[in-house]
């Protein structure tokens, strides 16, 4: 009920998305934060550049070569949200790909909420608008199928179950 | 106990055990690391996944614009852009270069074409779904048939591979098995070895300590001091003997240089023992009166010398004896002599008194003075004979000791001089003397001894031929040499001068009784001294040296 509420929302904002699909971004949610926490909230493209933008060089599973990805560090965002009711988190995609990330992820590790890569945006026909990148190359433990599932792309939606 | 060729055996055998240990063990753990790498070798199952989820996606766009029922415009942009995203993926890193090994490459190239182409319809029809459902639908749908056989025929081609690398897995997890159990046995072998040698180690020591302990009380049994020592002259035995001959107990002697701590052990000595002499000394007198003989070898070990041995002998007893032994021959030969030497006087003095008894009144005032004379001369040998004997009761048995008085020998060998120039007058006897010569001795048995000597050299010298007598000393000893220049003593009977009643073949016409010289060598001894004989014809020297300092008996 929730997500057809925002995709509601969305549309009156976003227009013929069709048409425009990246200008449509900056002004428009592109994650939905909800769960253990004090209060629900959005952040649009600006909210979470505003954070602060972090560079990361590194291989993917699914790219060839090394691509520098631009985003914002994940405990960053995380710390924003005020005292958490849980230790992981569920990200969900655009695609309905669903899976839980622990929350010591992102204080190990300089994991990423993506939004560039190579300095092309990331659109949701490719793997935006958020793609969590983990530092695969700088930390050899990351390079394994566990971590791996935890990379997900068309990021939309974090949930503190 | 065991055989060379035993031992090479086993050396060999725990040879190839380590050997194969190794092998062994470095090939199941290459196995193992190529397993490891295996491992990580990423399986087929993500492009599966990855097609049939476009698969899906199109079939949702395709769903989203039916007529009956569409979706909104916004859900139906968020299908097509998906579908787009999904196709993307599969253009794209590791599964766009599975699909081009595959051959398959094209239709996800010819589906992403065929959508975008579509793109400017569907956005420029709005909500009018009709416009361009029926063609998306069909153009589209095209798609879901390959996508599957693709998937299809991808995921047999990935189950055979994981079957041939759990195949090779299980050939490599084998070998490893084998091999474990192979290092499960070089290990236990070389476990039983050790543990072996261990024990045989273990018992050799045993044995070691045995000998040991054995050798020890072997050492302490013994009736002599024994001590050893290393090539460092440092102490490294010392029995209880010697501790009890000594007073110092092996805690002190132990681990310590020994010539630091004994004049007996001179460095000199012991260095000559590491140098492969063996070293006998005669006994010598320790302040508490007991004589001891020493004797020091080296331990010989592989044909070099590594330390000596020593062993120090308590002799008082044996010393004690034969000094009483010496004392009562003495003893005996003096009176011997004065037995002997009392009859020439008797006989003079009963002969002059037979004759005088015969002539009678027919012998006036002169004779009867030299008859007188003769008698007198008779007496006064028979009262110093009688004074010998005096002393001579002194070596008595029981009473056998020396009276030893610090002597001017030069004063003892003057009176002796003068003695025998008042009985010949002619002769010439000269003493000479470098330096004081004084010297701890019994004076009466020395004068007899010396007596004898310079007796001797008169009487086997023609009287136109001195006689010397020279003093000599050095730091412990002093020698006197009486020399005449008479017949000499043959070479082969020089050796047997001092023997008890010798007389020399050439001197068989000289009256005597041919226990002078014995006597003098005893009494030399006596003191710790000697006499020796150097002859030739034309000059004999008979040498007595003593020992300046006697110890006090």
């Amino acid at each position: 009920m929730e997500r057809r509420h925002f995709l509601k929302v969305a549309a009156a904002v976003a227009g013929s998305a069709l048409s425009h699909p990246i200008l449509a971004q900056s002004d428009r949610a592109v994650l939905e934060v909800s769960g253990q926490l004090k209060a629900s909230r959005t952040f649009t493209l600006a909210d979470l550049q505003a954070l602060g933008a972090t560079r990361l060089v590194t291989s993917t599973a699914w790219t060839d070569g090394t691509p520098e990805f631009e985003g914002v560090l994940a405990r960053t965002v995380i710390d924003t949200l005020g005292p958490i009711g849980s230790d992981r988190v569920t990200a969900l995609a655009l695609n309905d790909y669903r899976t839980d990330i622990p929350l010591s992820d992102f204080h190990e590790f300089d994991v990423i909420f993506a939004w560039s890569m190579n300095g092309q945006m990331l659109t949701r026909r490719d793997k935006g608008p958020l793609w969590i990148v983990y530092p695969r190359d700088a930390v050899p433990q990351l390079r394994e199928e566990r971590y791996e599932n935890r990379w997900v792309w068309q990021l939309n939606r974090l949930i503190f179950p | 106990m065991k055989t060379p060729g035993g031992y090479r055996r086993e050396v060999i055998a725990v040879g190839i055990a380590v050997l194969a240990f190794v092998v062994l063990l470095t090939f199941s753990l290459a196995r193992l690391v190529e397993i490891e790498r295996n491992t990580h070798a990423s399986s087929g199952e993500g492009i599966i996944w990855a097609l049939s989820q476009a698969q899906y996606e199109i079939h949702r766009l395709i769903l989203a614009t039916t007529l009956s029922r569409p979706a909104s415009a916004e859900e139906i942009s968020l299908r097509f852009d998906v579908v787009l995203s999904r196709l993307d993926l599969l253009e794209n890193g590791p599964m766009a270069a599975q699909l081009a090994a595959a051959g398959r490459a094209s239709v996800i190239t010819r589906a992403r074409t065929a959508l975008l182409q579509l793109e400017p319809l569907i956005a420029g029809s709005g909500p009018d779904v009709a416009r361009y459902s029926a063609r998306l639908s069909r153009t589209m749908g095209q798609f879901l048939e390959p996508l599957g056989t693709i998937a299809n025929d991808l995921m047999i081609a990935n189950r055979v591979a994981e079957g041939e690398r759990r195949s090779s897995y299980n050939a490599s997890i084998v070998q490893v098995i084998v091999s474990i159990l192979g290092i499960m046995v070089t290990g236990g072998f070389l476990i039983f070895r050790l543990v072996r040698s261990l024990g045989d180690a273990a018992a050799a020591e045993a044995q070691v300590r045995q000998e040991k302990s054995f050798l020890d009380r072997v050492m302490n049994a013994s009736g002599e001091g024994i001590a050893a020592f290393d090539r460092a002259l440092v102490c490294t035995h010392w029995n209880e003997r010697m501790t009890e001959l000594l007073g110092v107990s092996a805690g002190e002697r132990l681990g310590r240089k020994l010539p630091a701590l004994d004049p007996l052990f001179d460095e000199t000595t012991l260095r000559r023992v590491l140098l492969g002499e063996e070293v006998y000394a005669v006994p010598d007198a320790r302040e508490e009166g007991r004589y001891l003989e020493h004797l020091a070898f080296p331990i010989r070990h592989n044909g070099s010398i590594t330390g000596g041995i020593l062993v120090l002998r308590d002799v008082t007893e044996r010393h004690n004896a034969q000094r009483e032994r010496q004392l009562r021959e003495v003893y005996r030969d003096f009176v011997t002599m004065v037995s002997h030497q009392f009859r020439t006087p008797l006989a003079v003095i009963d002969s002059t008194v037979h004759r005088m008894m015969r002539r009678g009144a027919l012998m006036d005032g002169p004779e009867i003075n030299t008859r007188a004379m003769t008698i007198r001369g008779a007496v006064s040998g028979l009262s110093r004979l009688m004074d010998s004997t005096l002393t001579a009761e002194r070596i008595d048995a029981g009473q056998m000791e020396l009276r030893l008085r610090e002597t001017d020998l030069m004063q003892l060998l003057s009176d002796i001089r003068a003695r025998f120039v008042d009985l010949a007058p002619e002769r010439t006897i000269t003493l000479e003397a470098d330096g004081l010569a004084l010297l701890s001795c019994d004076q009466v048995l020395l004068d007899q001894a010396l007596g004898n000597l310079l007796g001797n050299a008169l009487k086997y010298s023609p009287p136109e031929k001195s006689v010397s007598i020279r003093i000599s000393e050095n730091d412990r000893t002093v020698s006197i040499a009486v020399t005449d220049y008479g017949v000499g003593i043959p070479v082969s009977e020089q050796g047997r001068v001092f023997e008890r009643f010798f007389r020399a073949s050439n001197a068989t016409t000289v009256k005597g009784s041919g226990i002078g010289l014995y006597t003098a060598r005893q009494i030399a001894r006596l003191h710790g001294g000697d006499i020796t004989v150097a002859s030739s014809p034309g000059e004999t020297t008979f040498t007595m040296s003593l020992p300046k300092q006697m110890e006090a008996r």
